[in-house]
Order: C-alpha cells, then structure tokens, then sequence
C-alpha cells in the first residue's frame, strides 16, 4: 500500500510538472487531467470512495472538457514558455519562492494541529450526506449561493442582451 | 493451493469469462445490426459468409486486422494513439460491477453508481482527443461536438440516477437489484426512465443524436483519419458502449437478473437484447436532429423532467 501511495506521489508530481512545462496547450491539458486522476487516488487511499469518485466527475470529467473547449476555440498554437530572465523579475522569483516556504510552513503547521481535531470521519455516501444537511448546512448554502451567482454572471458576461 | 492464489486465479478467470463474453456479443452485435437494419428495411441482410452470415463478424475482423494501419503525418502521434485505446477500454470497464446473476459478479462496491458516472466523464476523452490529435477539419468539428453533447447530456444521466439512489436507497448495483425484487424500477421511475433512455442515445452518439459522426456534413467526424485496426477499435468501442449502456439499463430499471423460472443469468440477457434491440429500431427509424435542438433538448427538456422526478421520488419515498 505504501508502495503504491509513493508511487503515485512521483506520478502526481510528473503530471503537475508536464502541465506547467509542456509547449503544447492539448498535452498540457492531458496531462492535468492525469494528474486529477492521481488526486483521486488519494482520497481511495484514504478510505473515501465517494470524495474519490466525485473528485473523477467533477474535475476530469467536467472541468477539463471545458478546458480543452477553451484550447479548440482559441486555437491549437503551439505556445513556447518565455524564459527572459532579468534582473528584477530574478528578485520576484526570490520573494515568490520565500512567501511560498512561508505560506507552506504555515499550512504544515496549521494541517498538523487540524487533522485529528476533524469533527467528522463518516466518509460514506450517508455520512456525507448527514454531515451537508445538519452540521454544515449554512456553509453548504452559503457555497450553493455563491455557485448561482456565478452561472448569472457567466450569463449576463455571454449575453450581450439579457 | 495456496489461497491467495487460488482467489487470484479465480478472479483471473471470472474477468476472462467477462471481457471474454462481451467482446463475442460486441463482435455479433455488428451482424444484429445489419441484420435488424435489413429486416426493417425488408431485405436480407449479410447471408454469403457461413449459414446465415455467421461468419461475417469474423471475417471483418480478419479483413480489418490485414488493413495497412496509415499515421497521416500531421497528426499529434501520442494522443493519436491513445485516443482509441481509450474509448475501448472505458467501454469495457462498466462490466467490472454489473452483476449477472445472484452470485456472478467481478465487485460490488457500494459508490458503483458513481464509478458509471466517472467512467462516462472519462470516455469524453477517447472521442475528444480523436477530433483533436487528427488535425483534420472534420474531426475536429467531430470531437467539437462530441464534448458539448456528452457534456449535456451527462448531467440528465446523472440526475435519473439520483432518482434511483433515492428509490433503492442505495449505490451499489447488487443492492439496487435487490431493491427490485417486488416491482421493477422502470415503474415507479418511469419519468427517470424516460429521460435516461433519452440521455443514453445521446451519449452513445446514435441517431437521432449521432452528430459527432454526422457522416452527410462530416465525412465521418472524429475518426475520419483513423485506418485499419485503430478505427476498428472505435468501432468496437461503440458497440461495447452500447452492451454496456444495454446491460446498465437492465441492471438499474429492468431488474437485473430478477425473473421467474428461467436462472439469473438467462434473464439478464435477455432483458439486454431487447434493450439493444429498441435501440437498433431508434436508429433504423428516425432522422437526425438539428445541433441547435440537440443541445436545446439536453437542457431545455430533460433536465428539468429529471429534477421533476427526483422531487417526485422523493415524495414518494416519504409518504409511501
């Protein structure tokens, strides 16, 4: 099992590099959706079949036909990543680089004191279930809100003419 | 013998029995549909190879593997590749959690809805990234086409499985066959069924919703630049798609292996041979729609009908 989680570790990190280096938008789009499919796994190592499931539909299956929606209609250029390296863009990557150990150290931190004060382990279908419609009902509306405000701006953004 | 390798073996040989037994009913299907086809349309059909025609079927396999296997040169070779292995092998990949008789099949697990529902969203790809990778005009208005429609579609698909979760109480296809032991769900789900039966036409792109491969604008859409062993692996693909969808819907609306006298495994195939059989009858019957009233139909008809069998389903579930 370790094995396996290790491994697909290395594969999750493949993917994220070919999506970030790859010269060709439709591979670089492929190859987020494999790195997708590795996220899932994570969830079945973790017991949750559901969140893995939902993780394939929602993010492989949807998000990235989209994606390769965008790629087919803007078209199929071969785009070349611009590596000019200057003087002060070589100060930016320093400071980017320092604020992300920063961010990361504190997420480490925080994820270390978080996991085992988690309230609920109940990853089935119903415990899911049970969890959206009692404890965390207002942020689960509050979440739903915002996604519909979202499809009215896309329309209102798309439609010239409401 | 060693357990473990005897559990190995007999999973081996189970899986060997599946993909085995579908691959010998996708190869005939080509020959039910020339043979459904010619008999709606009152001639003969393929009678010159073997009794019958039976041969038929093999010989296209033959003449299909002697073909020479063309690479045009402008394509993207990798996913060019790739793109019909993965039609076929999401096709085939539903069989691991149908369940064929009471005690015959290869898993149960208790998110098998959802596993559908994944594998669907990655089968967009095999036909999405053939319209892609071919750099022809005509596939890449195929594969255009293709990922709007599945992507539709695929939201009244999943919405009419909620409405069966809801009834059955359950995700897993073992439960859910169960779950009809009394009464069928084609009856208390008859709305779902509907828009499911609707929603399956659409994703396995036959008429009246082929217009991925719409072969009077298209030439023949996503796999126009595909030869030889390659395009018949998408060929395949469609028909082990079909099987497949045939096989969920009897799993999930028709009973499963559920009926009297005959054993599970009977019942089960033949509530999946009528269920091929109305879909050759659609395709031989009607003429294709228009883009604009495909995607009109997807969103406008069926989606709001399956949200108006979910609320109804669950009133249903609470007052009976």
């Amino acid at each position: 099992m370790k094995v396996i989680f290790y491994v697909n570790a290395f594969f999750s990190l493949v993917f994220a590099l070919g999506v970030l280096f790859g010269k060709n938008p439709l591979r670089s789009a492929l190859s987020l959706l494999l790195f997708f499919i590795s996220i899932s796994l994570y969830f079945f190592f973790a017991g949750s079949d559901y969140l893995g499931f939902v993780q394939i539909i929602v993010y492989a299956g949807g998000i990235i036909v989209l994606i390769a929606f965008v790629i087919i209609i803007l078209g199929l250029r071969r785009e070349s990543p611009d590596f000019d390296i200057s003087l002060r863009s070589f100060v930016g990557i320093i400071l980017l680089a320092l604020f992300a150990l920063g961010v990361l150290y504190g997420m480490g931190k925080s994820i270390l004191h978080f996991v085992p004060q988690s309230p609920y382990f109940d990853t089935s279908v119903a415990g899911i279930g049970d969890a959206i419609f009692s404890r965390y009902l207002l942020p689960f509306e509050v979440a739903s809100i915002l996604l519909l405000v979202g499809v009215v701006l896309a329309f209102i953004f798309a439609k010239k003419e409401v | 013998m060693n357990p473990v390798f005897r559990d190995v073996l007999i999973t081996g040989v189970k899986i060997a029995i599946v993909i085995g037994g579908m691959l010998g009913v996708v190869a005939y299907l080509t020959l039910m549909e020339r043979k459904v086809v010619a008999y709606i349309q009152e001639r003969l059909g393929p009678n010159r190879v073997g009794p019958w025609g039976l041969l038929q079927p093999i010989a296209d396999g033959i003449k299909l593997f002697f073909k020479e296997d063309v690479i045009p040169a402008h394509v993207d070779k990798v996913l060019y590749v790739i793109a019909p292995m993965i039609v076929m092998t999401m096709a085939v990949m539903p069989f691991v959690i149908i369940p064929f008789s009471k005690r015959f099949y290869l898993s149960d697990i208790n998110v098998g809805i959802l596993l559908l529902l994944a594998i669907s969203g990655i089968n967009t790809y095999g036909v999405l990234l053939a319209g892609l990778s071919s750099n022809s005009k005509y596939s890449m208005i195929g594969g255009l086409r293709v990922a709007s429609q599945l992507i539709s579609y695929e939201v009244a698909l999943a919405l009419a499985f909620v409405g069966i979760v809801l009834w059955s109480g359950s995700m897993s296809l073992v439960k859910i066959v169960e779950a009809q032991h009394t009464i069928w769900n084609i009856v208390p789900q008859i709305i779902g069924f509907i828009v499911f039966f609707i929603a399956a036409l659409a994703e396995l792109n036959r008429i009246p919703f082929d217009l991925p491969e719409a072969e009077a604008e298209l030439v023949a859409g996503y796999h126009t630049e595909y030869s030889s062993m390659k395009f018949a692996l998408f060929y395949l693909g469609e028909y082990a798609n079909l099987t497949a969808m045939s096989a969920i819907i009897t799993t999930v609306y028709l009973g499963g292996w559920q009926g009297p006298w005959l054993p599970g495994f009977v019942w089960f195939a033949i509530k999946m041979f009528i269920v091929l059989f109305v879909f050759m009858w659609i395709r031989w019957t009607y003429p294709r729609f228009r883009f604009d009233q495909l995607i009109g139909v997807g969103w406008k008809l069926l989606v709001p009908l399956a949200l108006l069998n979910i609320a109804i389903t669950a009133i249903l579930r609470i007052y009976i």
